[in-house]
C-alpha cells in the first residue's frame, strides 16, 4: 500500500469518531508463524564416483544422479543446511457506520515482517504494507453500491479490484449486480502490469486491465436457485483481452436432498474449464449418500502462453457414504473417486505415464460428550503426476467460551512428483485457543515432524518443527449487539 | 504414673460429656414420647381438643399438666414445651377436615392419618404422609410427585407459604419426571391449571435463571417473585441443553423457517447475541426473528455465540460452497459478512484452511485439482516464490536434476506438462518453454495440440501470440 492510500483511510475514517450516532470497530489480527525446512540444493558429483552406465546413474548411497554425455560430472539435488523463518502477519481492519442511513466504510491493511534467517521463505515478503481493502457501502433495501478496493467470491473464484459494484434487487426473486474497475493480480494488491508479477515472470503482462462483470441470481422458490456470471478483464488498451469467463450455477433441493450443478466456461478459448454436478441424498435411514460427476480442463488467463500448450484435463466420478448414529455423535463417512485423462492428445505425447488416477477416503468423527471431539481420517490417492497416503487423528477438548485445546498426529507417506523418490513423515503436536474476553482471542499451535525413512539415501529432508500463534483483538462498538456481548465473525 | 494420669484423664473428661448430655437433655424440647403414656390417656382429644376445635391453645397440652405427675417426686421432672406454629405450605386444616367430614357423616379416627404405619399401635404415631390422605380422598393419581399430580389441591403456592424458610425450600423433593431427557423442552407446555402446581415450589426467579424472555412468557410472568428463592439460585447459572431438532445435519439452513414463524419458541434459550454470532449485524432476512428476541440479561445470557459458531454447515460444505454461494442458496450474507470469504480466499496469510503440513502434502491436491488453487491463490507470484525459495523449482536449466524418473526428462516431458501443465506454470517460467516451444527465438518445436483454436485466441490475446511468433499467426493486427 502507498503512504497516499494509507493517508486516505486515516482521513476517511477520522471524521466518524467523534459523533455519538457513528461507531467504528477495529480489529488487529497478529500471527507468527515458526517454520523450518531445508532447502533443496543442487550439487555434482564426479562421474567416477557413481555407478551405472545410463543417463541416470546411482551413487553409493542409493541416490539417483543425471549425468550428461561427455560432461565430467553428474548432477542430482540434495538437502541445503536447516534454515527457518517467523512471519508475522499483521492485519487492521476498520469499519465504520452511522454516517448516514445505510453508509458504512470498510479498511483493510496488511503489514509483513519476518524474523529469522530464512526471511524470503514466506511468499509476498517483499511487501511489508499493503491495502488490501478500502471501499465505501451505500445498502438500502434492494440496492447495494460499492466503491473503492474491493473484491468478490464467485465461482470464477477471487477477483479484487479497484472500482464500482451495484446490486439490485429487481424482484424478490432476483438479484442484479454489475461491477467493474481497474483489475488487480488476483489476491495481491498491485496492477497486471506491476512490480509485483514482474519480478518473477519475464514475460508479464505490459498493461493494466480493466474488469468488468454482470451476475444473476434467481430463486424462484424456496426448493430452487440459479445463478450466472459473465466477466471480462480487458487490456487497458483494449487491443486484448485477459480473460473472458462465464459460469452458471444451479441448485436444487430434493426433499432433504440436493442436487447442485456448475458449469464455468472460458469464452475466450471456447473450452469448457469445468463441469459438475453433484447429488446428495435425503438421508436413507442413517445413511446419506452423495455422488459427483466432473469434468475438468485447466484453465490460463490469456495474458499467459500456457493455454497455447492445449492442457488436458480429465473427468472424475466420485461418490461417498455418510452414516451417522441416532443421536449424532458418531459420524462415519467414506468416499471413492476414479478419473480419466483418456485424451488422444496424451496419447500422442506418451511417455509411459498412466492416464487415470484414483482415490479412496474414509474418517470417523466422534462426540463422546459434548466437550469432547474425536476425529480420524485415512486417505489415498493415486495416479498420474502424484501419490499419496495419509493418516490422521486428533481430539479435543471445548472449554466453551473459554477456548480449546487440542492434540493431533498424522503420518503420510507421498512419491515425489516424476522423481524416484519418496518419503514419510510423522507428524505430532497440539494447539489451543482461548477466548479471554469478549475482545480478545489468542491460538496457538506447535508441531514435530519426522521423516521416518529419510537419511542418506533422500534427498529431501522433512525433519521440521512448526509452531503458530495468533492474537486477535477488537475495539470499539460492534453493530446491533449491546454492550458487551460477542460480535460477528 | 503414667498410667493413672490417663485414666484420671478419661473418667473426667467422661465426666463432663455426661453432665453436658445431662443439661441438653433438660433444655431441647423433647418429642413427646407417646407410647409411654398410652394407659394414662385414652383418648387423643384429652390433650389435643382444640386441634379438632381449631383453637389453637388448646392444640397440646400445657407444660403444668405434665408438671401434675412429673413434679421431682413421683416422676422426674420433663421439660417439655409444646412446638410452635408449624410452617406448612399445606391447604389442610383439622377444622376444616372436621368440618367437612362430620358433613358426610364419617369422622375418621386420629390414627387413620397419624399412625405411623397399618401396625402401629393407637399411641405409635406420627406425621401424616402424603400418601395416606390418598387411601380416602379420590385422586387420578396414586404417586404424590407425579407428573399428574395437581399439587395446587392440597398446597398453597410458594408466595402463600411465607413460614417455609430457604433451607425448608431447598429440601422440598424433586419430582422424578422433572430429571427426564426431555423435561427442559417439555416444561414449558403445561395448561394453565396444571401449571398452577409450578408455583408451588417455584417463583419466578426459578425461570429468569434461563429465561431471558421471562416477562414476555405469560406461565413465568404469572408467579410470583420471592426472595427465598432468589437467595438459592443466586450463583447458579443457566443451561441450555440441546434440542435433538438442533442435531440435524441440515439444521443451520432449515432452522429460519421455525426461526421466523415463532420466533418465541427460540427466546425461551436464545437472545439476540445468540444470533448475532453468526448473523452479522442482524440485517437482512434474518432482522425480524432476530429483533424478536430478548437481550442477554445479567443472568439469562441465552446460548452463547460462540456455542451457536460452532453448528455450521455440513461437514462438506467447504466442497460445496461454490454453487451455493453462487445462487443464494442460503443468503451467505445472512450469516458472514463478506471479511469471511476473503478471509480464506484472500490467500497466502489468511487463517487456516489446509490442514496440517500442507506443504508437503499439497502436491497430490493439485495433479487432482482436488483444490483449485487459483480460486484463493496468485498461482503465478504464490507458488513459484516458494517452490523457488525451498528449491523445488527450477529456472532457465535444461539438464535439471530434480525430475529423474526419466533418463531424458526434456525430451519425455510431454505428455507430464499436456496434463499437469498446472504443476509446470508453479516452478517454471514462461520463457523457460520458449526456449524450444518459440518459432521466434526458439527452437520451434510447436506445442499446439490439434484442437487449438489459433484464430480465435490470437483474435482476443494477439500480444500472447507475439511472444512466440514474430508476426500474429491469426492473421490480425
Amino acid at each position: 500500500m502507498t503512504p497516499r492510500a494509507l493517508l486516505l483511510l486515516v482521513v476517511l475514517l477520522t471524521p466518524v469518531t467523534p459523533a455519538a450516532p457513528q461507531s467504528i470497530r477495529i480489529t488487529g489480527t497478529t500471527s507468527l508463524r515458526y517454520i523450518e525446512l531445508r532447502p533443496l540444493l543442487r550439487d555434482s558429483v564426479p562421474l567416477d564416483a557413481t555407478e551405472g552406465s545410463q543417463l541416470l546413474r546411482q551413487l553409493p548411497d542409493g541416490r539417483v544422479v543425471r549425468c550428461v554425455p561427455g560432461e565430467g560430472y553428474c548432477h542430482l539435488t540434495r538437502a541445503g543446511s536447516r534454515t527457518s523463518t517467523i512471519p508475522v502477519i499483521h492485519d487492521l481492519e476498520a469499519s465504520a457506520w452511522g454516517l448516514g442511513r445505510g453508509l458504512q466504510l470498510f479498511g483493510h491493511v496488511r503489514g509483513r515482517s519476518a524474523l529469522g534467517g530464512g526471511r524470503d521463505l514466506w511468499p509476498r515478503a517483499d511487501a511489508p504494507l499493503e491495502l488490501m481493502a478500502l471501499y465505501g457501502e451505500w445498502q438500502r433495501e434492494r440496492l447495494h453500491v460499492r466503491a473503492g478496493r474491493q473484491w468478490r467470491t464467485s465461482g470464477l473464484g477471487f477477483y479484487n479490484f479497484d472500482g464500482v459494484a451495484a446490486a439490485v434487487r429487481a424482484t424478490p426473486a432476483l438479484w442484479l449486480e454489475l461491477y467493474g474497475g481497474r483489475s488487480l493480480l488476483r489476491g495481491i494488491s498491485d496492477a497486471r502490469s506491476g512490480a509485483a508479477l514482474e519480478s518473477i515472470e519475464p514475460l508479464a503482462p505490459a498493461r493494466s486491465g480493466v474488469l468488468a462483470g454482470v451476475q444473476a441470481r434467481y430463486r424462484p422458490n424456496r426448493r430452487l436457485a440459479l445463478g450466472a456470471l459473465y466477466q471480462l478483464d480487458v487490456r487497458d488498451d483494449r487491443r486484448g483481452l485477459y480473460s473472458e469467463l462465464a459460469i452458471v450455477d444451479g441448485a436444487l433441493a430434493i426433499g432433504r436432498g440436493s442436487l447442485e450443478s456448475s458449469v464455468e466456461v472460458d469464452l475466450a478459448a471456447a473450452d469448457l474449464n469445468q463441469a459438475r454436478l453433484q447429488f446428495r441424498s435425503p438421508p436413507l435411514g442413517r445413511f446419506v449418500l452423495s455422488a459427483a460427476a466432473r469434468r475438468y480442463r485447466p484453465y490460463f488467463e490469456l495474458w499467459t502462453i500456457w493455454g497455447a500448450f492445449s492442457p488436458v484435463g480429465f473427468d472424475e466420478v466420485r461418490t461417498g457414504l455418510t452414516w451417522t448414529d441416532r443421536q449424532g455423535r458418531l459420524v462415519l463417512r467414506g468416499d471413492a473417486s476414479y478419473r480419466d485423462y483418456g485424451s488422444e492428445e496424451l496419447d500422442a505425447a506418451g511417455a509411459g505415464l498412466r492416464d487415470d488416477g484414483w482415490g479412496i477416503g474414509t474418517s470417523v468423527n466422534w462426540t463422546p460428550a459434548g466437550a469432547w471431539r474425536v476425529d480420524g481420517a485415512y486417505r489415498v490417492e493415486a495416479g498420474f503426476g502424484a501419490a499419496r497416503w495419509d493418516l490422521s487423528a486428533g481430539i479435543q477438548r471445548d472449554f466453551g467460551d473459554a477456548g480449546t485445546i487440542a492434540m493431533q498426529s498424522l503420518v503420510f507417506q507421498r512419491l515425489y512428483e516424476f522423481r524416484l523418490e519418496e518419503g514419510t513423515v510423522a507428524g505430532f503436536g497440539a494447539e489451543a485457543s482461548r477466548q479471554v474476553n469478549d475482545r480478545i482471542a489468542l491460538f496457538a499451535g506447535v508441531m514435530v515432524y519426522r521423516h521416518l525413512n529419510g537419511g542418506a539415501s533422500q534427498s529431501i529432508d522433512w525433519n521440521q518443527r512448526r509452531a503458530s500463534f495468533r492474537a486477535q483483538w477488537t475495539v470499539g462498538a460492534e453493530p446491533g449487539v449491546s454492550r458487551g456481548t460477542r460480535g460477528a465473525r | 504414673m503414667m498410667r493413672l494420669r490417663s485414666v484420671l484423664l478419661v473418667a473426667a473428661f467422661t465426666s463432663l460429656a455426661g453432665a453436658g448430655a445431662s443439661i441438653a437433655s433438660q433444655q431441647a424440647p423433647r418429642r413427646f414420647p407417646h407410647q409411654q403414656h398410652e394407659r394414662l390417656f385414652p383418648v387423643c382429644e384429652g390433650c389435643h381438643a382444640g386441634v379438632l376445635d381449631g383453637v389453637s391453645e388448646e392444640r397440646y397440652p400445657r407444660p403444668a399438666d405434665c408438671a401434675e405427675c412429673h413434679d421431682g417426686t413421683r416422676k422426674r421432672r420433663v421439660n417439655w414445651q409444646p412446638p410452635g406454629p408449624r410452617a406448612s405450605n399445606l391447604l389442610f386444616t383439622h377444622a376444616s377436615h372436621r368440618e367437612a367430614t362430620d358433613r358426610a357423616g364419617e369422622v375418621p379416627p386420629c390414627q387413620s392419618c397419624h399412625s405411623v404405619d397399618a401396625e402401629a399401635t393407637r399411641m405409635d404415631v406420627g406425621a401424616p404422609q402424603p400418601e395416606r390422605c390418598l387411601e380416602c380422598h379420590a385422586h387420578r393419581n396414586p404417586i404424590h410427585l407425579s407428573s399428574e399430580a395437581a399439587c395446587r389441591q392440597c398446597h398453597v403456592p410458594l408466595a402463600g407459604a411465607t413460614r417455609l424458610t430457604s433451607a425448608r425450600i431447598a429440601s422440598f423433593p424433586r419430582p422424578p419426571w422433572h430429571d427426564s431427557a426431555d423435561f427442559p423442552f417439555t416444561h414449558g407446555r403445561e395448561e394453565a391449571p396444571r401449571a398452577a402446581s409450578c408455583a408451588v415450589c417455584h417463583a419466578r426467579e426459578t425461570c429468569d435463571r434461563c429465561h431471558a424472555n421471562a416477562d414476555r412468557v405469560p406461565l413465568i410472568a404469572a408467579l410470583t417473585p420471592d426472595a427465598r428463592v432468589a437467595e438459592l439460585e443466586k450463583g447458579r447459572g443457566p443451561a441450555y441443553p440441546v434440542p435433538a431438532s438442533h442435531g440435524d445435519a441440515s439444521w443451520t439452513e432449515t432452522h429460519g423457517t421455525g426461526a421466523r414463524s415463532a420466533p418465541e419458541s427460540c427466546a425461551n434459550c436464545h437472545t439476540q447475541p445468540s444470533c448475532l454470532g453468526c448473523h452479522g449485524d442482524g440485517t437482512g432476512v434474518a432482522r425480524r426473528a432476530i429483533g424478536a428476541l430478548p437481550a442477554a440479561t445479567s443472568r439469562a445470557t441465552g446460548v452463547s455465540a460462540s456455542r451457536m459458531a460452532r453448528t455450521p454447515h455440513a461437514s462438506d460444505i467447504a466442497e460445496r460452497h461454490g454453487s451455493l454461494a453462487a445462487t443464494g442458496k442460503p443468503e451467505c450474507t445472512q450469516c458472514h459478512a463478506s471479511r469471511f470469504c476473503s478471509s480464506c480466499h484472500m490467500g497466502s496469510d489468511s487463517r487456516a484452511f489446509h490442514a496440517a503440513n500442507y506443504v508437503e502434502r499439497h502436491a497430490v491436491d493439485v495433479f487432482t485439482a482436488r483444490a483449485d488453487c487459483q480460486t484463493c491463490h496468485n498461482t503465478e507470484r504464490f507458488c513459484r516464490d516458494c517452490h523457488t525459495q525451498t528449491g523445488v523449482a527450477s529456472q532457465g536449466r535444461m539438464n535439471a536434476a530434480f525430475h529423474n524418473a526419466q533418463p531424458s526428462w526434456v525430451l519425455s516431458h510431454g505428455q507430464a506438462a499436456r496434463a499437469g501443465l498446472e504443476a509446470c506454470a508453479s516452478c517454471h517460467r514462461q520463457s523457460d518453454c520458449t526456449r524450444c516451444h518459440s518459432a521466434a527465438g526458439g527452437w520451434g518445436v510447436n506445442p499446439h495440440g490439434r484442437d487449438f483454436a489459433a484464430s480465435r485466441r490470437s483474435a482476443r490475446a494477439s500480444a500472447t501470440c507475439r511472444l512466440c511468433h514474430l508476426g500474429n499467426p491469426g492473421g490480425g493486427p
